[in-house]
């Protein structure tokens, strides 16, 4: 087929007004009716025994002076009927099949029909339209849309070169005599969404410059491998992928093009690495959803959004899904697929939403960008992903369990930065992760989870949570050895923990001691927490040692102040926090408390 | 000046018929999918009598068409082409008839109304919708009979009352017979596409073969003296359908009947 017929074809359609409407017009009203069935009564075997033994040929069994089964039959002025009651209907039923039996099979009409049926519409005589006028029109019919706003957008321009690529790859693969079967009716349409989506990113990016050879292949390995995958053999079959298309093709061919203009340099290059991973993407997202059901609206929202995350990386690190014999791992894209989705189809509340959606595409965008750190010939970087954001799911309803109101304190926006912030710091640091079985953890992770279960609420914010996040995820990802060292006998059991744990307790204490003066929460909590972990880090040996001791003296620290709330503020408590914590750990005494000692800590700290 | 006029005039009608097609190419898909769910759920709710049969997602699949219909009779209103207009309102009464509305028939008005006219011109949409309300009343019929008919081959019930009512339905039915005949009749004296005509047929023969005979055997159980009668009358109805060419069970002409 000559592409440029088509284009040309398309452009007249376009510009001449009136064949146009009549083309595209015929088109739309010409389309197959449906008729659906009358509905069904329940069906009464007596009836067709009656009409049975009606016949001419039958009614001697019934009736006569030899009928043998007149017993079962009545046989009056006014009535020519079978007996109703069970065993006449039986015997009846027998009989007949007995003598159908001995005759030859006989052609009859049909019962009642099964289904719906399409009416065709072409008039008597008539063929289907050829390909040529198929593709044309349908192509006419998605320009048509643009022409209107985007007057330009055919003559020589990105549509045109969309519209050159659709026609050559349909033509390709649709037969001469315009019989189409369900196969080639699912690759027009399907292509004309693509096609559709491809208008409106160009319509919407005018400067991107559309490649007619980059289009068809995409059309090549996306579209017809995809219809050639599934099975399409009985009814169930076809209204399944229906389905199936129906609900996911408008979002994948909208990421597919909304990627290659944000990155039409990955596409354009020589290697088409890219185009077949985008390709086999495509497979695997159809073939998961497929699998898994789509009844469940976050599992879609979850698929598609996880689809669109991998696009991206598909863009930016193309030989991540290529193997060594230049083809596409269709096993890998579609266990990345899986793995994601079923994280957040079984994470908890308040993870098997959109929470856990944009973690899973945090986790992705992050640990593929740093996918060499992760070269584990045991373990895949997809699985690590997944495994990260599991343990943050499980971890933290670990919390709710233990600590009912500690959800109280975040939003799910903060709960989405604090998964963003260990995210972002295990892409980096992946000797942050230790293996527990077969699965990966996170130090990091158990020691915040423990200690957030242990807290009381009143002390902290979110936003108070979220520094110490910080500054604990940094220290984790420079020294995951030391505060964050995990035992896999006992994973929960961890010196960070630990210390953020003893500052809790003291925290508690400086409450009950000194109710609504307590300085002991908030910001300058979160400020001691802060200071304790970063300054134990450096010497995990003394910090291990001396914490019983610190948490003494601050405990004692807390009696002598609790009738001296008017001269120390947070900003002093603080200071005292610093000097002390230094003397603890080079395993100094710390005498009783007086007012001289502490202006001289304080004076310290100052100096 | 000439020419920008010219030019405006064929330009404007574009996107403007672009959308009613698009319209009704959704239209035509949507009827499509939701009478595919609605068919597979009911298929499974009668081959199930426990869970999963989903009697929620069963009347989801009705309320979709439901909004189908009225959506679709909206935008069939707004629409300027004629044919596209009656196409739309096609789509629209067999949403509302497959949605089992109780005013489904009302839904056929306008379009009815806008065939008056055109007949010629959208000939298979205007064929669907000249004989979409008698099909509508006889899946009517058959919804209610349904009830009567199992409490009459189960035994549940007061023979006579139900017998009584049985009746009624299959005279209901021979009047619907009768019309689906004249409306074969006329469908093609319009010159409908030959596949319209042998759909409505094969279509119609649930109640030709199926309906008639079903009810009359109930009949046969719980009010005997009317059923040599309704055998005659069956016999003159599918008679009747097979002379106006509609291909339907042969039966022999009982006894007693009077020539027809």
């Amino acid at each position: 087929m000559n592409t440029a017929l088509v284009l040309a074809g398309v452009d007249a359609l376009i510009k001449l007004s009136n064949a146009t409407n009549k083309a595209i017009k015929d088109h739309a009203v010409n389309d197959d009716i449906l008729f659906p069935h009358l509905k069904d009564l329940p069906n009464d075997p007596l009836g067709r025994i009656s009409d049975f033994f009606n016949e001419p040929e039958n009614t001697a069994y019934v009736s006569g002076p030899a009928a043998k089964y007149a017993a079962y039959w009545q046989d009056n002025d006014n009535l020519f009927a079978p007996k109703t009651d069970k065993q006449s209907l039986d015997t009846l039923a027998m009989a007949m099949a007995e003598i159908e039996s001995t005759r030859p099979s006989v052609n009859r009409p049909a019962s009642a029909s099964a289904g719906r049926i399409m009416i065709r519409q072409w008039v008597d005589g008539e063929k289907p339209l050829s390909p040529i006028a198929r593709i044309t029109i349908a192509a006419a019919d998605i320009a048509l849309d643009y022409v209107g706003s985007h007057p330009g957008i055919i003559g020589g321009g990105n549509g045109a070169r969309l519209i050159s690529a659709y026609a050559a790859t349909l033509a390709s693969h649709l037969p001469d005599d315009g019989n189409l079967s369900t196969q080639n009716d699912f690759i027009q349409s399907l292509s004309g969404i693509l096609l559709r989506t491809a208008f409106d990113t160009v319509s919407k990016n005018p400067d991107w410059i559309v490649s007619e050879e980059h289009f068809k292949t995409l059309i090549e390995r996306t579209i017809v491998p995809l219809v050639e995958t599934f099975p399409l053999n009985s009814e169930t079959d076809k209204v399944n992928f229906k389905t199936l298309t129906d609900t996911l093709m408008g979002p994948v061919t909208n990421a597919i093009l909304a990627t290659i203009a944000d990155n039409p340099q990955a596409f354009l290059g020589s290697g088409l690495s890219a185009d077949k991973a985008i390709g086999a993407l495509t497979q695997a997202v159809f073939k998961t959803a497929n699998d898994i059901g789509l009844e469940d609206q976050f599992t879609r929202d979850g698929l598609v959004s996880t689809y669109k995350a991998l696009l991206t990386v598909v863009a930016e690190k193309p030989n991540l899904f290529i193997e060594s014999n230049g083809e596409p791992s269709q096993t890998l894209l579609e266990g990345l697929l899986t793995g994601f989705a079923n994280v957040v189809r079984q994470a908890p509340y308040p993870y098997n939403g959109q929470l856990g959606i944009e973690l899973s595409k945090t986790a992705l965008q992050q640990i593929s960008t740093n996918a060499h750190l992760f070269a584990d010939p045991n373990k895949p970087w997809q699985t690590t992903a997944a495994e990260v954001v599991e343990s943050i799911t499980t971890k933290s309803y670990q919390v709710i369990v233990s600590n009912g109101d500690a959800y109280d304190v975040f939003s799910e926006q903060q709960l989405l930065t604090y998964g963003r912030i260990v995210l972002n710091h295990v892409a980096k640091s992946p000797s942050m992760l230790t293996q527990t079985g077969n699965k990966s953890q996170l130090g990091l992770i158990n020691a915040i989870a423990t200690s957030m279960a242990s807290s009381d609420t009143l002390l902290l914010t979110g936003d108070d949570w979220l520094s110490i996040v910080k500054v604990a995820a940094a220290e984790a990802a420079s020294n995951p050895m030391r505060l964050f060292n995990l035992d896999p006998q006992n994973p929960d059991d961890i010196l960070a923990s630990q210390l953020i744990n003893l500052l809790l307790d003291v925290a508690k204490d400086s409450a009950s001691q000194q109710g609504k003066t307590n300085v002991i929460f908030g910001q300058t909590l979160s400020q001691a927490i802060s200071i304790l972990l970063t300054e134990s880090a450096g010497r995990v040996l003394a910090a291990t040692q001396a914490k019983d001791k610190l948490k003494e003296a601050l405990l004692r620290l807390n009696t002598y102040l609790s009738d001296k709330t008017n001269q120390y503020g947070s900003h002093a408590w603080l200071a005292l926090f610093r000097q002390l914590l230094v003397k603890v750990l080079a395993n100094e005494e710390i005498p009783a408390f007086s007012e001289q000692y502490l202006a001289q800590l304080i004076e310290g700290a100052n100096t | 000046m000439k020419l920008i006029k010219l030019i405006i005039t064929i330009t404007l009608p574009l996107p403007v018929l672009a959308c009613s097609t698009g319209n009704l190419h959704q239209a035509n898909s949507a009827l499509s999918n939701s009478y595919d769910t609605l068919l597979a759920q009911e298929a499974h709710c009668k081959n199930t009598r426990t869970p999963p049969c989903d009697l929620f997602v069963l009347q989801g699949a009705k309320d979709a068409l439901a909004d189908l219909a009225k959506d679709t009779a909206a935008q069939a209103k707004k629409a300027r082409d004629i044919a596209i207009k009656i196409a739309l309102y096609r789509v629209s009464a067999t949403a509302a008839w497959q949605a089992e509305l109780d005013n489904a028939v009302s839904y056929t008005n306008e379009g009815v109304k806008a065939c008056a006219e055109n007949f010629s011109e959208v000939v298979n949409h205007c064929g669907m919708l000249t004989i979409i309300p008698n099909l509508i009343l006889v899946d009517k019929i058959t919804l209610e009979a349904t009830p009567v008919l199992e409490d009459i081959q189960s035994s549940a019930g007061d023979m006579a009352t139900l017998g009584q009512q049985a009746q009624g339905f299959f005279d209901a039915y021979v009047d619907r017979a009768n019309t689906t005949i004249a409306d074969y009749k006329k469908l093609k004296a319009n010159h409908v596409a030959s596949t319209l005509l042998e759909g409505f047929a094969l279509q119609s023969a649930t109640l030709f073969n199926d309906h008639l005979g079903n009810v009359n055997a109930a009949i046969l159980r719980a009010k005997p003296d009317s059923y040599q009668r309704n055998r005659c009358t069956r016999y003159k109805t599918l008679s009747n359908a097979e002379a106006a060419g509609i291909k339907v069970k042969q039966i022999s002409k009982p006894r007693g009947c009077t020539p027809s």
